[in-house]
C-alpha cells in the first residue's frame, strides 16, 4: 500500500510541475510580478492594476482555460482508456477502439462538407462542427454498443467496422470537398487546444465520478461476465454504464478538442506498472497521467515552433508511441504486467 | 466495357483534333473546361462565360454559372474521364495540378492546353489574365481587364500615403482551434502591402496555426478575415470571443474587413477591387 | 440444497443436457462424474446461472433460482469456473477480495481473505502478481476467491457451493486438499456440488456420486451404492476394477 501512495504522490507531484511549468511558458511573455499581482487580482487578494490588462487578458482567458481543458482532457482519455480496457477485458483496448473518435470525425467532417446544406442560417453555424462531432461521437458508439454489448470479444470487432466505415465515408467526402472545406476539415482533425475557454472545462468531471462509482466492479468484470454475475453483478449493465459514460466523456472532449491518439492507451498501462491492476487506484491514477501526457503534449504544440503551433494529436502520438515500444518490450520481458 | 470507353475517346479525340483548325477560324465552338476557381474567374470575366462546359469543385464564381457547370473533379484530383466527358476543345489549369500525367494525356488527345503558373505575387494575378486571354485569343481583352486592375491596385493619385502603416492579421480558417493566418510569401501579405498594410505577424511563411498568445502578442489594428471563416465563427462578436483576440484594435475600433476566397488566396479578377475595398475600410482612400 | 428435474441445454443442434434430474442434499458433497462431453459443466452451469436451460427448473435453497436476485444469491452462493482468464496484473490479494464484492464493505474482509488464502495453502502469495503464477496456483487463488464468497455462508451454515473440476491443473497433494476443503464446507452446513472428472481422487470425500454420460444421468447415490463396476461400464465404457 505504501508504494501506491507513493506512486500517487509522484503522480500528483508531476501533474503539479506541468501546470507551473505550462503557466509560465507561452508566446506571450508575462514577467512574473505581473503574474503575481494578475493571479492575485482574480483571487480577491488585491486590486487590479490597468496597466496588467493585456497580461490578465492573456493569462485567464488564454493560458488558464487552455491548461485547465488539457487537464480535463487528458484526464478524460486516461481513464476511459482504463475503463475500456477493463470493460472489455483487453489490454489493448483504448478509447478510439468504440469508434468513438472517428465517428467524432466523421461527425465534423460531414457538418464542414454539408453544411452549406444542412445550416441557412448563419448564427448557427458556430456550433454546428462542434454539435455533429459530438452526435458523431455518441452515434457511432450506440452502433457498437447495440451490435455487440453481449459479448466483449464482438465489441471489438465491431468497434474496427464502424472505425473502417466512419474512415471510408470520411474520405468520400473529402473527395467532395472543395478547397476552403479542404482546409476547415484537414485543419479541424489534427487536433488542438487553441480554442479552449472556461465554458468547455466542466463537463467531464462529472462524467469522471460515474466512471469512478463503477471501479470495483470494473475489477471484477475482468474476471469474465460469469464470474462477475456469480459475484452478483449484471456485467452486461456494467458495460452499458461504463461505455454509455466514456462516449459522452470522450465524444465532448473529441468534439472540443479534435483528434487526441494514444493517450487513453498508454496512460493506463503506465499505471497499472506503477500500482497493479485495481481500477480504484488505476482510474485516478489514469486521469492524473493521462493530464499530463496532454499538458506536456500541448506544451510543446504551443511553444516549440511559435508563434504558429503544431498539432496537438501529432504531438502526443510523438510522446506515447516509444511509450507504448517500451511497453511493449516490456511484456516480452516481465509477462503479463499489463 | 473499357474497351469501348478506350475506343469513344478516341473518336471524340480524333473528331476533336479534325475540327480544332476550324476552331481558330470560327470561335463558335469552343468548350472551355477550367480547373480553377480563379482561372474559372478570368474566363468568365473576359466574356468567355457561355464557352465553359465543365469546372471543378473550387470554382465557386460566379455563383449563377458555376451551378449549373458539370462538376470534373476536385482541386487536388481531376479524373481524366469527367473532363472527356464533357468533350472539351481547351482546358485551362495550373501548371502544378495534379495527377500531372491527366493534362499531358488531354494534351496527347488534342485537346489544347492552357498552363498558368501558380504563384503568391500580386504580379501573378495579371500574368494569368494575360495568358488566358491569350490562350482565348483575345489579348486585347486581357490588356484592358488587366489595366483595370492596375486602376484599383495603384494609391490614388493626389492622396497622401498613411503617417503610420496599421498592422493586419490575415484569418484564413478558424474553427475549434488555433486561427490559421497568413504568414510571409503569401498572396495575402503581398497583398496587404499593395494597400500599405504589414502583416501584424512574422516569423513563419504560407498559411499556418496561429498561437492564440501569438495573436494576443501581434495586437492587430485591423483583422481581414475570409467571409465563410466569420460565418462559421458566428460573426463579428464570435470573433470578438475568440481566445488571444480578446481585445485588439482591430476589434475595439472595428476594423475588421472581410475579404473574398478568390481575390485574397487565388489571386484573380476581383484582386484589384478587394486591395481597393481593403485600403477604403482601412485608411478611408 | 438444489434440486433440479428435466434439464434441457441445447446449443448449435446439440443437446448437451437430456432431461437430467439432480438432487443434491444439504450438508452433503454431491460429486458430479462421467467422461469428457457428458454434459456434467454444461448442468453446472445451469445451476449457477450462466445458462439458461431449454427445459426443467431448478430450485435453490427452498426457492426456484429464477427468482433469487442476482446480488441476492451472490451472498448464499458461490462458484468455482473451470477456467477463469485474467490477463490483469492485480494482485493475489485483490483477486481474493473480489469474493467479497457481494457484501458490504467491512473491517473483517481482509482476515477473510486471508484466511481463504491460508486454507488453500497461499498465505505467503498475498502480494505476488496473479498472471506471474503458475497455472496450478492461479487456479488455488481462484479457489481463495470462491472460499472468502462462502465464508458468511458456512458461517450461518447455508449456502451453495458449485465447483467444476475443483481438482484440474492441481497436483495430487493440493487437489486432495481441495477436496478436502470442499468436504468440510459440506460438514458445515453447505450444500456443495463438485463436478469431478477422477472417481478415485473423489471417493474418500463424497456423499453421493451423480454418474452422466451423453446429457443424461445414468445413475445417482452414495459411493456404496452407485461405484459399482456395472455404472461405471454405463458411464464410462470400461471395466472397473
Amino acid at each position: 500500500m505504501a508504494s501506491e501512495a507513493r506512486a500517487f504522490v509522484l503522480l500528483a507531484a508531476v501533474v503539479m510541475g506541468a501546470l507551473v511549468w505550462n503557466l509560465f511558458s507561452g508566446a506571450f511573455s508575462i514577467p512574473l510580478d505581473a503574474m503575481v499581482r494578475v493571479l492575485g487580482a482574480a483571487l480577491g487578494v488585491c486590486d487590479p492594476a490597468q496597466e496588467d490588462r493585456r497580461f490578465a487578458l492573456v493569462l485567464l482567458d488564454v493560458r488558464l482555460p487552455r491548461l485547465c481543458l488539457a487537464c480535463a482532457v487528458g484526464a478524460t482519455l486516461g481513464f476511459s482508456g482504463a475503463a475500456m480496457q477493463g470493460v472489455l477485458r483487453n489490454p489493448l483496448a483504448e478509447p478510439g477502439l468504440l469508434g468513438t473518435a472517428s465517428g467524432a470525425a466523421l461527425g465534423a467532417v460531414a457538418a464542414i462538407v454539408l453544411e452549406g446544406v444542412l445550416t441557412r442560417r448563419h448564427d448557427f453555424a458556430p456550433f454546428v462542427v462542434p454539435v455533429a462531432a459530438f452526435l458523431g461521437a455518441v452515434l457511432s458508439t450506440a452502433v457498437v454498443v447495440a451490435v455487440a454489448l453481449p459479448s466483449s470479444a464482438t465489441l471489438l470487432l465491431t468497434g474496427i467496422a464502424i472505425n473502417a466505415l466512419a474512415g471510408s465515408a470520411i474520405g468520400l467526402l473529402i473527395s467532395l470537398a472543395n478547397d476552403e472545406q479542404l482546409r476547415s476539415l484537414t485543419f479541424w482533425m489534427i487536433g488542438s487546444l487553441a480554442a479552449a475557454n472556461w465554458s468547455q472545462c466542466g463537463i467531464v468531471v462529472a462524467i469522471g465520478a460515474v466512471v469512478f462509482r463503477h471501479a470495483l466492479a470494473l475489477d471484477a468484470t475482468t474476471l469474465g461476465d460469469d464470474v462477475a454475475g456469480h459475484l452478483g453483478l449484471d456485467a452486461v449493465a456494467v458495460r452499458g454504464r461504463v461505455l454509455a459514460a466514456v462516449a459522452l466523456a470522450v465524444g465532448a472532449g473529441v468534439a472540443f478538442v479534435g483528434m487526441v491518439g494514444f493517450v487513453g492507451l498508454v496512460a493506463p498501462h503506465l499505471v497499472c506498472l506503477m500500482m497493479g491492476a485495481r481500477h480504484r487506484l488505476v482510474l485516478p491514477g489514469s486521469a492524473l497521467l493521462g493530464a499530463v501526457l496532454v499538458l506536456l503534449a500541448d506544451l510543446a504544440a504551443r511553444t516549440i515552433a511559435a508563434p504558429t503551433e503544431l498539432p496537438l494529436g501529432i504531438l502526443t502520438g510523438l510522446l506515447g508511441g516509444p511509450f507504448l515500444l517500451w511497453l511493449l518490450i516490456h511484456v516480452g520481458v516481465r509477462g503479463g504486467v499489463s | 466495357m473499357g474497351a469501348i470507353r478506350f475506343c469513344l475517346c478516341t473518336v471524340m479525340a480524333v473528331c476533336a483534333l479534325a475540327i480544332a483548325p476550324l476552331a481558330r477560324a470560327e470561335p463558335s465552338p469552343m468548350r472551355i473546361v477550367s480547373l480553377s476557381g480563379s482561372l474559372t474567374e478570368i474566363v468568365a470575366e473576359l466574356g468567355f462565360a457561355d464557352r465553359l462546359v465543365g469546372v471543378d469543385r473550387s470554382s465557386l464564381r460566379p455563383p449563377e454559372l458555376v451551378r449549373r457547370l458539370p462538376k470534373v473533379g476536385s482541386p487536388r484530383s481531376v479524373s481524366i474521364e469527367s473532363v472527356l466527358a464533357v468533350s472539351p476543345t481547351m482546358v485551362i489549369a495550373y501548371d502544378d495540378m495534379q495527377p500531372t500525367e491527366t493534362l499531358a494525356k488531354l494534351g496527347d488527345l488534342g485537346v489544347v492546353v492552357i498552363l498558368v503558373m501558380r504563384r503568391s505575387s500580386v504580379e501573378s494575378a495579371r500574368e494569368k489574365v494575360l495568358r488566358v486571354a491569350e490562350g482565348l485569343g483575345v489579348p486585347e481583352k486581357g490588356q484592358a481587364l488587366v489595366a483595370a486592375i492596375d486602376r484599383d491596385l495603384a494609391w490614388p493619385s493626389g492622396k497622401p500615403k498613411p503617417d503610420r502603416r496599421l498592422r493586419a492579421l490575415f484569418i484564413q480558417t478558424m474553427g475549434n482551434g488555433p486561427l490559421m493566418v497568413a504568414g510571409g510569401n503569401t498572396a495575402a501579405e503581398a497583398l496587404m502591402a499593395v494597400a500599405e498594410v504589414d502583416n501584424a505577424v512574422h516569423g513563419f511563411e504560407a498559411y499556418r496555426p496561429l498561437n492564440p498568445e501569438a495573436a494576443a502578442a501581434a495586437n492587430p489594428d485591423v483583422i481581414i478575415i475570409l467571409r465563410r471563416a466569420l460565418e462559421r465563427v458566428g460573426g463579428e462578436e464570435g470573433l470578438a470571443a475568440m481566445p488571444g483576440l480578446g481585445e485588439p484594435p482591430a476589434i475595439c475600433e472595428h476594423r475588421i474587413v472581410i475579404a473574398d476566397d478568390s481575390a485574397f488566396i487565388g489571386l484573380g479578377p476581383t484582386t484589384g477591387a478587394s486591395v481597393r475595398h481593403l485600403r477604403e475600410a482601412v485608411y478611408g482612400r | 440444497m438444489i434440486r433440479a428435474s428435466g434439464i434441457v441445454v441445447r446449443r448449435g443442434g446439440r443437446t448437451l443436457v437430456d432431461a437430467a434430474d439432480l438432487e443434491a442434499p444439504v450438508g452433503k458433497l454431491t460429486v458430479v462424474v462421467g467422461p469428457n462431453g457428458a454434459g456434467k459443466s454444461a448442468l453446472l452451469r445451469v445451476l449457477s446461472g450462466d445458462v439458461s436451460a431449454d427445459a426443467g427448473e431448478v430450485t435453490m435453497l427452498d426457492r426456484p433460482l429464477a427468482r433469487w436476485r442476482r446480488e441476492e444469491i451472490a451472498r448464499r452462493r458461490a462458484v468455482l469456473p473451470q477456467g477463469c482468464a485474467l490477463n490483469f496484473s492485480f494482485r493475489v490479494r485483490d483477486v481474493v477480495r473480489l469474493g467479497r464484492l457481494p457484501f458490504p464493505p467491512s473491517a473483517a474482509d481482509r482476515d477473510i481473505a486471508a484466511c481463504a488464502l491460508e486454507d488453500v495453502g497461499l498465505s505467503g502469495f498475498a502480494d505476488r502478481l496473479y498472471p506471474n503464477l503458475s497455472g496450478g496456483e492461479q487456479r488455488r487463488v481462484q479457489f481463495a476467491r470462491v472460499l472468502a464468497q462462502v465464508a458468511d455462508a458456512a458461517a450461518a451454515g447455508s449456502g451453495v457451493l458449485l465447483l467444476d473440476e475443483p481438482t484440474a491443473s492441481l497436483d495430487p497433494a493440493h487437489g486432495l486438499a481441495a477436496l478436502h476443503r470442499a468436504k468440510a464446507l459440506a460438514v458445515a452446513g453447505l450444500t456443495v456440488l463438485a463436478v469431478v472428472r477422477d472417481v478415485n481422487l473423489a471417493a474418500p470425500f463424497a456423499d453421493s456420486f451423480v454418474g452422466m454420460r451423453d446429457g443424461r444421468v445414468m445413475f445417482s447415490g452414495p459411493p456404496s451404492t452407485s461405484l459399482t463396476p456395472d455404472n461405471m461400464r454405463l458411464v464410462y465404457g470400461v471395466e472397473a476394477r
